[in-house]
Protein backbone atom coordinates (compact mmCIF):
# COMPACT_ATOMS: atom_id res chain seq x y z
CA UNK A 1 0.00 0.00 0.00
CA UNK A 2 1.36 3.12 -0.80
CA UNK A 3 0.16 6.65 0.59
CA UNK A 4 -1.27 9.04 -2.08
CA UNK A 5 -1.26 12.30 0.20
CA UNK A 6 1.38 13.38 3.04
CA UNK A 7 0.35 12.24 6.56
CA UNK A 8 -0.07 14.92 8.92
CA UNK A 9 2.40 16.29 11.49
CA UNK A 10 0.90 13.81 14.29
CA UNK A 11 0.83 11.04 12.26
CA UNK A 12 4.75 11.87 11.52
CA UNK A 13 5.30 12.20 15.24
CA UNK A 14 4.13 9.03 15.98
CA UNK A 15 5.76 7.74 13.28
CA UNK A 16 9.05 9.09 15.06
CA UNK A 17 8.04 6.96 18.22
CA UNK A 18 7.03 3.90 16.38
CA UNK A 19 3.73 4.56 17.68
CA UNK A 20 2.15 4.91 14.47
CA UNK A 21 -0.25 1.94 12.72
CA UNK A 22 1.93 0.88 9.49
CA UNK A 23 5.03 2.06 10.02
CA UNK A 24 6.10 0.21 7.12
CA UNK A 25 3.70 2.06 4.62
CA UNK A 26 4.62 5.17 6.32
CA UNK A 27 8.30 4.68 6.02
CA UNK A 28 7.97 4.27 2.34
CA UNK A 29 6.35 7.46 2.05
CA UNK A 30 9.09 9.42 4.05
CA UNK A 31 12.03 7.93 2.56
CA UNK A 32 10.24 9.08 -0.88
CA UNK A 33 8.96 12.54 0.01
CA UNK A 34 11.49 15.48 0.31
CA UNK A 35 8.51 17.28 2.39
CA UNK A 36 7.96 14.98 4.76
CA UNK A 37 11.66 13.85 5.41
CA UNK A 38 11.96 17.65 6.59
CA UNK A 39 8.90 17.91 9.09
CA UNK A 40 10.33 14.12 10.28
CA UNK A 41 14.06 15.96 10.84
CA UNK A 42 12.20 19.22 12.34
CA UNK A 43 10.17 16.82 14.77
CA UNK A 44 13.15 14.51 15.75
CA UNK A 45 14.81 18.21 16.46
CA UNK A 46 11.89 19.36 18.47
CA UNK A 47 11.89 15.92 20.24
CA UNK A 48 15.54 15.80 21.19
CA UNK A 49 15.25 19.32 22.10
CA UNK A 50 12.55 18.60 24.73
CA UNK A 51 14.06 15.26 25.70
CA UNK A 52 17.22 16.94 26.87
CA UNK A 53 15.27 19.48 29.15
CA UNK A 54 13.43 17.02 30.63
CA UNK A 55 16.25 15.20 31.49
CA UNK A 56 17.42 17.92 33.64
CA UNK A 57 14.61 16.88 35.89
CA UNK A 58 15.44 13.40 36.28
CA UNK A 59 18.69 14.65 37.35
CA UNK A 60 17.29 16.22 40.25
CA UNK A 61 15.71 12.81 40.78
CA UNK A 62 19.55 11.23 40.10
CA UNK A 63 20.33 13.31 42.92
CA UNK A 64 24.37 14.81 41.95
CA UNK A 65 26.22 12.77 39.86
CA UNK A 66 25.26 9.71 38.07
CA UNK A 67 24.71 6.04 39.37
CA UNK A 68 22.79 2.84 40.18
CA UNK A 69 20.68 0.18 39.85
CA UNK A 70 17.14 0.51 38.89
CA UNK A 71 15.36 1.80 42.10
CA UNK A 72 13.25 -1.62 42.76
CA UNK A 73 13.30 0.02 46.81
CA UNK A 74 10.43 1.81 45.96
CA UNK A 75 8.25 -1.27 45.19
CA UNK A 76 9.80 -2.49 48.23
CA UNK A 77 6.16 -1.60 49.90
CA UNK A 78 4.14 -3.20 46.91
CA UNK A 79 4.23 -7.36 47.92
CA UNK A 80 2.31 -8.22 44.71
CA UNK A 81 5.29 -7.50 42.39
CA UNK A 82 8.16 -7.35 45.46
CA UNK A 83 9.81 -10.68 45.08
CA UNK A 84 9.23 -10.79 41.12
CA UNK A 85 10.95 -7.42 40.37
CA UNK A 86 13.73 -7.44 43.06
CA UNK A 87 13.92 -11.23 41.39
CA UNK A 88 15.01 -9.23 37.99
CA UNK A 89 17.03 -6.79 39.67
CA UNK A 90 19.23 -9.96 41.12
CA UNK A 91 21.14 -10.53 37.90
CA UNK A 92 23.06 -7.78 39.53
CA UNK A 93 23.86 -5.28 36.65
CA UNK A 94 23.79 -8.30 34.04
CA UNK A 95 20.01 -7.38 33.91
CA UNK A 96 20.26 -3.78 33.50
CA UNK A 97 23.11 -3.87 31.33
CA UNK A 98 20.42 -5.31 28.67
CA UNK A 99 19.98 -1.72 27.24
CA UNK A 100 23.07 -0.89 26.72
CA UNK A 101 24.80 -4.13 25.87
CA UNK A 102 22.30 -3.39 22.52
CA UNK A 103 24.31 -0.13 21.63
CA UNK A 104 27.60 -1.29 22.37
CA UNK A 105 29.99 -3.50 21.34
CA UNK A 106 32.83 -3.58 24.20
CA UNK A 107 36.42 -3.59 23.32
CA UNK A 108 38.47 -6.45 23.52
CA UNK A 109 40.65 -8.94 22.59
CA UNK A 110 40.64 -10.17 18.84
CA UNK A 111 41.23 -13.82 18.58
CA UNK A 112 40.52 -16.40 16.19
CA UNK A 113 41.76 -14.35 13.84
CA UNK A 114 39.78 -11.65 14.19
CA UNK A 115 36.58 -13.03 14.16
CA UNK A 116 35.20 -13.03 17.88
CA UNK A 117 36.22 -10.22 20.23
CA UNK A 118 35.38 -10.69 23.72
CA UNK A 119 34.73 -8.22 26.61
CA UNK A 120 34.86 -9.50 30.34
CA UNK A 121 33.59 -7.07 32.74
CA UNK A 122 35.75 -5.93 35.31
CA UNK A 123 33.99 -2.99 36.90
CA UNK A 124 30.98 -1.08 36.48
CA UNK A 125 30.40 2.44 35.75
CA UNK A 126 26.88 4.01 35.49
CA UNK A 127 25.06 5.63 32.56
CA UNK A 128 22.10 7.53 32.89
CA UNK A 129 19.44 7.18 30.81
CA UNK A 130 15.60 7.68 31.14
CA UNK A 131 12.74 5.23 30.33
CA UNK A 132 11.83 6.77 27.20
CA UNK A 133 15.28 6.64 25.73
CA UNK A 134 15.26 3.64 27.10
CA UNK A 135 11.94 2.54 24.46
CA UNK A 136 14.13 4.61 22.23
CA UNK A 137 17.21 2.74 21.69
CA UNK A 138 14.71 -0.95 21.41
CA UNK A 139 13.15 0.19 18.88
CA UNK A 140 16.11 1.44 17.33
CA UNK A 141 17.96 -1.86 17.38
CA UNK A 142 15.14 -3.61 16.21
CA UNK A 143 15.59 -1.65 13.12
CA UNK A 144 18.67 -2.92 12.38
CA UNK A 145 18.64 -6.88 12.99
CA UNK A 146 17.24 -9.65 14.56
CA UNK A 147 17.26 -11.04 18.30
CA UNK A 148 17.63 -14.19 19.62
CA UNK A 149 17.39 -15.39 23.07
CA UNK A 150 15.98 -13.51 25.97
CA UNK A 151 17.54 -12.96 29.40
CA UNK A 152 16.22 -15.43 31.98
CA UNK A 153 14.42 -14.00 35.00
CA UNK A 154 12.88 -16.63 36.50
CA UNK A 155 14.84 -18.01 39.63
CA UNK A 156 14.41 -21.11 40.96
CA UNK A 157 14.19 -21.86 44.87
CA UNK A 158 16.74 -23.98 46.33
CA UNK A 159 17.42 -25.36 49.97
CA UNK A 160 20.50 -23.66 51.06
CA UNK A 161 23.47 -21.27 50.40
CA UNK A 162 25.61 -24.79 49.94
CA UNK A 163 23.33 -25.87 47.40
CA UNK A 164 23.61 -22.84 45.36
CA UNK A 165 27.36 -22.49 45.54
CA UNK A 166 27.43 -25.91 43.79
CA UNK A 167 25.66 -24.40 41.36
CA UNK A 168 28.26 -21.47 40.60
CA UNK A 169 31.59 -20.69 40.44
CA UNK A 170 32.14 -17.85 41.73
CA UNK A 171 31.96 -17.12 45.78
CA UNK A 172 27.96 -16.46 46.72
CA UNK A 173 28.44 -13.07 49.27
CA UNK A 174 27.02 -13.66 53.13
CA UNK A 175 26.14 -11.03 55.60
CA UNK A 176 27.81 -11.47 58.96
CA UNK A 177 24.30 -11.83 61.53
CA UNK A 178 25.88 -8.97 63.64
CA UNK A 179 25.42 -6.59 60.54
CA UNK A 180 21.73 -7.37 59.87
CA UNK A 181 19.23 -4.82 61.08
CA UNK A 182 17.26 -5.95 64.45
CA UNK A 183 14.41 -8.18 63.47
CA UNK A 184 16.09 -9.45 60.55
CA UNK A 185 16.09 -13.67 60.53
CA UNK A 186 19.82 -15.05 59.85
CA UNK A 187 18.92 -17.77 57.60
CA UNK A 188 17.46 -16.50 54.13
CA UNK A 189 15.35 -18.06 51.37
CA UNK A 190 17.86 -18.81 48.61
CA UNK A 191 17.08 -18.75 44.77
CA UNK A 192 18.99 -19.21 41.28
CA UNK A 193 19.30 -17.60 38.51
CA UNK A 194 20.95 -19.59 35.33
CA UNK A 195 22.90 -18.07 33.15
CA UNK A 196 21.21 -16.83 29.68
CA UNK A 197 21.86 -15.21 26.89
CA UNK A 198 20.75 -12.58 23.90
CA UNK A 199 22.41 -12.69 20.17
CA UNK A 200 21.80 -9.77 17.54
CA UNK A 201 22.24 -10.37 14.10
CA UNK A 202 23.12 -7.79 12.63
CA UNK A 203 21.30 -7.01 8.85
CA UNK A 204 22.96 -4.56 6.60
CA UNK A 205 19.96 -4.27 3.99
CA UNK A 206 17.61 -3.44 6.97
CA UNK A 207 19.62 -1.18 8.70
CA UNK A 208 20.08 0.58 5.38
CA UNK A 209 16.52 0.85 4.79
CA UNK A 210 16.49 2.02 8.55
CA UNK A 211 18.95 5.36 7.91
CA UNK A 212 17.30 6.14 4.75
CA UNK A 213 14.06 6.45 6.22
CA UNK A 214 15.63 8.80 8.63
CA UNK A 215 17.43 10.83 6.54
CA UNK A 216 20.68 9.79 8.05
CA UNK A 217 24.09 10.33 6.50
CA UNK A 218 25.91 7.79 8.80
CA UNK A 219 26.69 4.59 6.27
CA UNK A 220 26.58 1.09 6.93
CA UNK A 221 29.74 -0.52 7.89
CA UNK A 222 31.24 -2.58 5.22
CA UNK A 223 30.56 -6.05 7.16
CA UNK A 224 28.02 -5.64 9.00
CA UNK A 225 25.44 -8.02 7.34
CA UNK A 226 25.56 -11.23 9.67
CA UNK A 227 27.74 -9.68 11.85
CA UNK A 228 26.64 -10.95 15.41
CA UNK A 229 26.43 -9.75 19.15
CA UNK A 230 26.88 -11.92 21.64
CA UNK A 231 25.88 -10.66 25.17
CA UNK A 232 25.80 -13.28 27.57
CA UNK A 233 24.22 -12.91 31.28
CA UNK A 234 25.70 -14.83 34.19
CA UNK A 235 24.06 -16.93 37.01
CA UNK A 236 23.17 -15.40 40.24
CA UNK A 237 22.40 -16.23 43.45
CA UNK A 238 20.22 -14.30 45.58
CA UNK A 239 19.43 -14.30 49.54
CA UNK A 240 16.50 -12.91 50.63
CA UNK A 241 16.86 -12.02 54.88
CA UNK A 242 13.08 -11.56 55.67
CA UNK A 243 12.40 -8.60 58.64
CA UNK A 244 9.43 -7.16 60.76
CA UNK A 245 6.25 -6.17 57.90
CA UNK A 246 7.58 -6.32 54.67
CA UNK A 247 10.78 -5.23 55.45
CA UNK A 248 14.21 -7.26 53.32
CA UNK A 249 17.54 -7.64 52.41
CA UNK A 250 18.41 -9.45 49.71
CA UNK A 251 21.96 -10.17 49.14
CA UNK A 252 22.86 -10.90 45.40
CA UNK A 253 26.22 -12.38 44.06
CA UNK A 254 26.37 -13.06 40.10
CA UNK A 255 28.71 -13.63 37.61
CA UNK A 256 30.42 -11.26 35.13
CA UNK A 257 29.01 -9.89 32.32
CA UNK A 258 30.60 -11.15 28.65
CA UNK A 259 29.93 -9.61 25.48
CA UNK A 260 31.42 -10.84 22.15
CA UNK A 261 30.98 -10.44 18.48
CA UNK A 262 31.28 -13.13 15.82
CA UNK A 263 31.92 -11.71 12.58
CA UNK A 264 34.53 -9.92 10.14
CA UNK A 265 33.98 -5.97 11.45
CA UNK A 266 36.24 -4.87 13.48
CA UNK A 267 34.80 -3.91 17.07
CA UNK A 268 35.16 -0.34 17.16
CA UNK A 269 34.10 0.35 14.00
CA UNK A 270 31.18 -1.36 14.98
CA UNK A 271 30.25 0.60 18.38
CA UNK A 272 30.97 3.73 16.61
CA UNK A 273 28.40 3.05 13.93
CA UNK A 274 26.12 1.84 16.68
CA UNK A 275 26.18 4.70 18.62
CA UNK A 276 25.99 7.08 15.99
CA UNK A 277 22.83 5.68 14.58
CA UNK A 278 19.70 8.11 14.47
CA UNK A 279 17.41 7.38 17.69
CA UNK A 280 20.34 6.62 19.86
CA UNK A 281 19.62 9.41 22.52
CA UNK A 282 22.87 11.74 22.19
CA UNK A 283 22.73 12.57 26.39
CA UNK A 284 23.68 8.31 26.25
CA UNK A 285 26.10 8.29 23.26
CA UNK A 286 27.82 11.40 25.31
CA UNK A 287 28.53 9.47 28.52
CA UNK A 288 29.30 6.30 26.78
CA UNK A 289 32.23 8.40 25.12
CA UNK A 290 33.57 8.78 28.83
CA UNK A 291 33.16 4.93 29.61
CA UNK A 292 36.61 3.37 29.04
CA UNK A 293 35.41 0.24 27.54
CA UNK A 294 38.88 -1.61 26.66
CA UNK A 295 40.05 -1.79 30.39
CA UNK A 296 36.24 -4.05 31.15
CA UNK A 297 34.25 -1.13 32.34
CA UNK A 298 30.36 -2.29 32.13
CA UNK A 299 28.30 0.79 31.08
CA UNK A 300 25.35 0.24 33.71
CA UNK A 301 22.54 2.05 32.45
CA UNK A 302 20.50 3.80 35.22
CA UNK A 303 16.94 4.29 34.63
CA UNK A 304 16.50 7.80 36.06
CA UNK A 305 12.97 8.32 36.18
CA UNK A 306 12.68 5.44 38.49
CA UNK A 307 16.08 5.68 40.53
CA UNK A 308 18.49 7.95 42.31
CA UNK A 309 21.81 7.68 43.47
CA UNK A 310 25.12 8.22 43.23
CA UNK A 311 28.46 6.87 43.22
CA UNK A 312 30.67 5.66 46.50
CA UNK A 313 33.22 2.78 47.09
CA UNK A 314 32.62 -0.89 49.00
CA UNK A 315 35.91 -2.14 50.73
CA UNK A 316 37.83 -0.33 47.37
CA UNK A 317 35.73 -1.30 44.89
CA UNK A 318 33.47 1.53 42.62
CA UNK A 319 30.27 0.85 43.61
CA UNK A 320 26.72 2.65 42.85
CA UNK A 321 24.73 3.54 45.67
CA UNK A 322 20.83 4.21 45.08
CA UNK A 323 18.87 5.64 47.59
CA UNK A 324 14.86 5.70 47.80
CA UNK A 325 13.94 8.93 50.16
CA UNK A 326 11.90 6.43 53.07
CA UNK A 327 12.04 3.34 51.33
CA UNK A 328 14.82 1.77 50.69
CA UNK A 329 18.77 1.57 49.28
CA UNK A 330 20.67 -0.58 47.08
CA UNK A 331 24.06 -0.83 46.17
CA UNK A 332 26.15 -2.99 43.60
CA UNK A 333 29.93 -3.47 42.85
CA UNK A 334 31.94 -5.80 40.85
CA UNK A 335 34.79 -7.29 42.00
CA UNK A 336 37.48 -10.40 40.68
CA UNK A 337 34.93 -12.55 38.93
CA UNK A 338 31.62 -11.45 40.91
CA UNK A 339 29.06 -8.77 40.86
CA UNK A 340 27.76 -8.45 44.59
CA UNK A 341 24.69 -5.96 45.21
CA UNK A 342 23.23 -6.01 48.35
CA UNK A 343 18.92 -4.16 48.55
CA UNK A 344 16.92 -3.95 51.72
CA UNK A 345 14.06 -1.65 52.38
CA UNK A 346 16.49 0.22 55.09
CA UNK A 347 18.81 3.18 55.03
CA UNK A 348 21.57 3.69 53.15
CA UNK A 349 23.98 3.23 56.15
CA UNK A 350 22.25 -0.29 57.31
CA UNK A 351 22.53 -1.39 53.39
CA UNK A 352 26.30 -0.03 53.18
CA UNK A 353 27.39 -1.84 56.73
CA UNK A 354 26.12 -5.19 55.49
CA UNK A 355 27.77 -4.24 52.04
CA UNK A 356 31.20 -3.87 53.52
CA UNK A 357 30.92 -6.67 55.63
CA UNK A 358 29.78 -9.42 53.42
CA UNK A 359 31.82 -12.72 53.86
CA UNK A 360 33.06 -14.27 50.93
CA UNK B 1 -25.58 13.75 39.45
CA UNK B 2 -25.69 10.51 41.40
CA UNK B 3 -22.93 9.60 43.24
CA UNK B 4 -20.72 6.54 42.49
CA UNK B 5 -21.78 3.36 43.90
CA UNK B 6 -19.05 2.45 47.03
CA UNK B 7 -16.09 0.58 45.52
CA UNK B 8 -14.67 -2.33 47.20
CA UNK B 9 -11.90 -1.39 49.69
CA UNK B 10 -9.77 -4.31 48.53
CA UNK B 11 -9.78 -3.19 44.72
CA UNK B 12 -9.64 0.54 45.46
CA UNK B 13 -6.22 -0.26 48.23
CA UNK B 14 -4.77 -2.45 44.87
CA UNK B 15 -5.15 0.36 42.53
CA UNK B 16 -3.81 2.93 44.95
CA UNK B 17 -0.70 0.19 45.89
CA UNK B 18 -0.08 -0.83 42.11
CA UNK B 19 0.30 2.84 40.53
CA UNK B 20 1.71 4.44 43.48
CA UNK B 21 5.66 4.19 42.76
CA UNK B 22 4.59 5.28 39.00
CA UNK B 23 2.96 8.13 40.50
CA UNK B 24 5.81 8.91 42.79
CA UNK B 25 8.75 8.92 39.92
CA UNK B 26 6.31 10.95 37.91
CA UNK B 27 5.85 13.63 40.12
CA UNK B 28 9.59 13.96 41.33
CA UNK B 29 10.11 15.75 38.21
CA UNK B 30 7.91 18.77 39.37
CA UNK B 31 8.56 18.35 43.24
CA UNK B 32 10.53 17.79 45.45
CA UNK B 33 10.18 13.78 47.22
CA UNK B 34 8.21 14.73 50.06
CA UNK B 35 5.99 16.75 48.24
CA UNK B 36 5.72 14.23 45.77
CA UNK B 37 4.72 11.56 49.09
CA UNK B 38 2.17 14.69 49.76
CA UNK B 39 1.04 15.02 46.06
CA UNK B 40 0.44 11.73 45.77
CA UNK B 41 -1.47 11.12 49.27
CA UNK B 42 -3.99 13.77 48.19
CA UNK B 43 -4.52 12.35 45.00
CA UNK B 44 -5.34 9.61 46.83
CA UNK B 45 -7.57 11.10 48.82
CA UNK B 46 -9.08 12.41 46.13
CA UNK B 47 -10.01 10.00 44.52
CA UNK B 48 -11.48 8.86 46.95
CA UNK B 49 -15.20 10.92 46.55
CA UNK B 50 -14.63 11.26 43.07
CA UNK B 51 -16.92 9.41 40.38
CA UNK B 52 -14.33 8.27 38.48
CA UNK B 53 -14.39 5.34 40.73
CA UNK B 54 -17.14 3.61 39.31
CA UNK B 55 -15.06 3.48 36.22
CA UNK B 56 -12.80 0.73 34.79
CA UNK B 57 -9.43 0.36 36.67
CA UNK B 58 -7.24 1.87 33.67
CA UNK B 59 -9.23 5.15 33.76
CA UNK B 60 -8.87 5.69 37.62
CA UNK B 61 -5.05 4.98 36.79
CA UNK B 62 -5.08 7.85 34.20
CA UNK B 63 -7.23 9.89 36.43
CA UNK B 64 -4.52 9.54 39.15
CA UNK B 65 -2.01 10.48 36.89
CA UNK B 66 -3.44 13.94 35.43
CA UNK B 67 -4.47 14.96 39.15
CA UNK B 68 -1.24 14.15 40.30
CA UNK B 69 0.46 15.89 37.93
CA UNK B 70 -1.74 18.82 38.16
CA UNK B 71 -1.46 18.99 42.01
CA UNK B 72 2.20 18.67 41.32
CA UNK B 73 2.37 21.79 39.52
CA UNK B 74 -0.21 24.24 41.72
CA UNK B 75 2.40 23.67 44.92
CA UNK B 76 5.60 23.87 42.68
CA UNK B 77 4.03 27.35 41.97
CA UNK B 78 4.58 28.36 45.39
CA UNK B 79 7.40 30.58 45.72
CA UNK B 80 8.03 29.59 49.06
CA UNK B 81 7.62 25.84 48.85
CA UNK B 82 10.10 26.08 46.41
CA UNK B 83 12.13 27.80 48.69
CA UNK B 84 11.44 25.33 51.80
CA UNK B 85 12.05 22.23 49.28
CA UNK B 86 15.30 23.05 48.53
CA UNK B 87 16.01 23.43 52.72
CA UNK B 88 14.12 19.86 52.86
CA UNK B 89 15.86 17.90 50.24
CA UNK B 90 18.16 15.90 51.71
CA UNK B 91 20.46 15.53 49.18
CA UNK B 92 23.94 15.07 49.69
CA UNK B 93 26.30 18.30 49.49
CA UNK B 94 27.00 18.30 45.90
CA UNK B 95 30.76 17.57 44.70
CA UNK B 96 30.73 21.12 42.39
CA UNK B 97 28.30 23.54 44.61
CA UNK B 98 28.83 26.00 41.64
CA UNK B 99 27.86 23.32 38.95
CA UNK B 100 25.19 22.48 40.80
CA UNK B 101 23.98 25.87 41.39
CA UNK B 102 23.76 26.39 37.81
CA UNK B 103 21.83 22.83 36.96
CA UNK B 104 19.41 23.92 39.82
CA UNK B 105 18.92 26.59 37.81
CA UNK B 106 18.58 25.34 34.87
CA UNK B 107 15.85 23.10 36.20
CA UNK B 108 13.82 25.48 37.36
CA UNK B 109 13.59 26.86 33.98
CA UNK B 110 12.31 23.67 32.44
CA UNK B 111 9.54 23.87 35.20
CA UNK B 112 9.00 27.24 34.74
CA UNK B 113 8.71 26.57 30.47
CA UNK B 114 6.18 23.17 31.36
CA UNK B 115 3.85 25.72 33.55
CA UNK B 116 3.65 27.94 30.56
CA UNK B 117 2.07 25.46 28.26
CA UNK B 118 -1.37 24.26 28.44
CA UNK B 119 -2.07 21.57 30.48
CA UNK B 120 -2.17 18.50 28.34
CA UNK B 121 0.68 19.56 26.55
CA UNK B 122 2.95 19.65 29.89
CA UNK B 123 1.38 16.40 30.62
CA UNK B 124 1.84 15.08 27.15
CA UNK B 125 5.75 15.85 27.48
CA UNK B 126 5.98 14.57 31.07
CA UNK B 127 4.45 11.32 30.47
CA UNK B 128 6.29 10.73 26.94
CA UNK B 129 9.28 11.26 28.59
CA UNK B 130 8.51 8.88 31.70
CA UNK B 131 8.06 6.32 29.13
CA UNK B 132 4.53 6.17 28.74
CA UNK B 133 2.90 4.71 25.74
CA UNK B 134 0.59 6.96 23.57
CA UNK B 135 -2.47 4.56 24.82
CA UNK B 136 -1.65 5.57 27.96
CA UNK B 137 -1.14 9.24 27.28
CA UNK B 138 -4.46 9.06 24.93
CA UNK B 139 -6.34 7.96 28.49
CA UNK B 140 -4.37 10.40 30.93
CA UNK B 141 -5.51 13.30 28.41
CA UNK B 142 -9.14 11.64 27.77
CA UNK B 143 -8.00 12.18 23.78
CA UNK B 144 -8.10 9.49 21.08
CA UNK B 145 -4.74 8.15 20.75
CA UNK B 146 -4.62 9.35 17.00
CA UNK B 147 -4.52 12.63 18.66
CA UNK B 148 -1.46 12.02 20.94
CA UNK B 149 1.11 12.92 17.87
CA UNK B 150 -0.14 15.62 17.17
CA UNK B 151 -0.38 16.85 20.37
CA UNK B 152 3.47 15.77 21.37
CA UNK B 153 4.57 17.31 17.98
CA UNK B 154 2.58 21.13 19.42
CA UNK B 155 3.71 20.39 22.81
CA UNK B 156 7.41 20.11 21.58
CA UNK B 157 7.34 23.27 19.74
CA UNK B 158 5.81 25.00 22.28
CA UNK B 159 8.51 23.88 24.81
CA UNK B 160 11.08 24.42 22.71
CA UNK B 161 9.80 28.18 21.39
CA UNK B 162 9.90 29.03 25.31
CA UNK B 163 12.59 27.18 26.33
CA UNK B 164 14.54 29.29 23.89
CA UNK B 165 12.82 32.14 24.80
CA UNK B 166 13.96 31.99 28.73
CA UNK B 167 16.89 30.39 28.32
CA UNK B 168 18.89 31.24 25.30
CA UNK B 169 21.73 29.06 23.67
CA UNK B 170 24.25 30.48 20.62
CA UNK B 171 24.71 26.48 19.91
CA UNK B 172 20.94 26.55 19.06
CA UNK B 173 20.46 28.81 16.38
CA UNK B 174 21.15 26.97 13.92
CA UNK B 175 18.78 24.40 14.95
CA UNK B 176 16.15 26.28 12.92
CA UNK B 177 17.57 25.75 9.37
CA UNK B 178 18.63 21.93 10.87
CA UNK B 179 15.46 20.69 8.57
CA UNK B 180 16.97 21.80 5.28
CA UNK B 181 18.36 18.72 4.21
CA UNK B 182 22.58 18.74 3.81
Amino acid sequence: MTLMTCPDEGTLRAFLDRADDDHATLAAHVRGCLDCRRTVRTLRLNADSVSSALALLDDEIAVPVVAGVPDRSSEAIDPPVRKRRWGRLATGAAAVALTVGLVVTPAGQAVAGGFLNLFHSRSVAAVTLTSSDASQVAGVMSQLGVTAGTPSTDFATLSSVAEAQGKVAFQIATPRASDLPAGVASTPSVRYLPKSSLTVTFDAAKTAAYLQSTNSKVQVPAGLDGEKLVLNFPDAVALTYSGSGQNEIMVVSAGAFEASTVGPLDVAGLRDFLVNVPGVPTSLTSQLGSVDLTSGVLPVPIPVDQVSGTKTTVNGHDAILVVSSGLGAGVVWQSTNRITGVIGSYSSDAVLKIAKGLNG
Amino acid sequence: MASAAPMPPLRLESIMRSARSSLLALVRRVVDHAEAEDVVQEAFVRLTNDPVLARPDGEITAWLRRTSLNLAFNRARDVGRWRARTERAEMPEPADPAAEAIRSEERATVRAVLDELPEKQRTSLLLRHAGYSYLEIAATLDIAPGSVGTTLARAERAFKDHYLQAHPRPDQENDNDADDLS
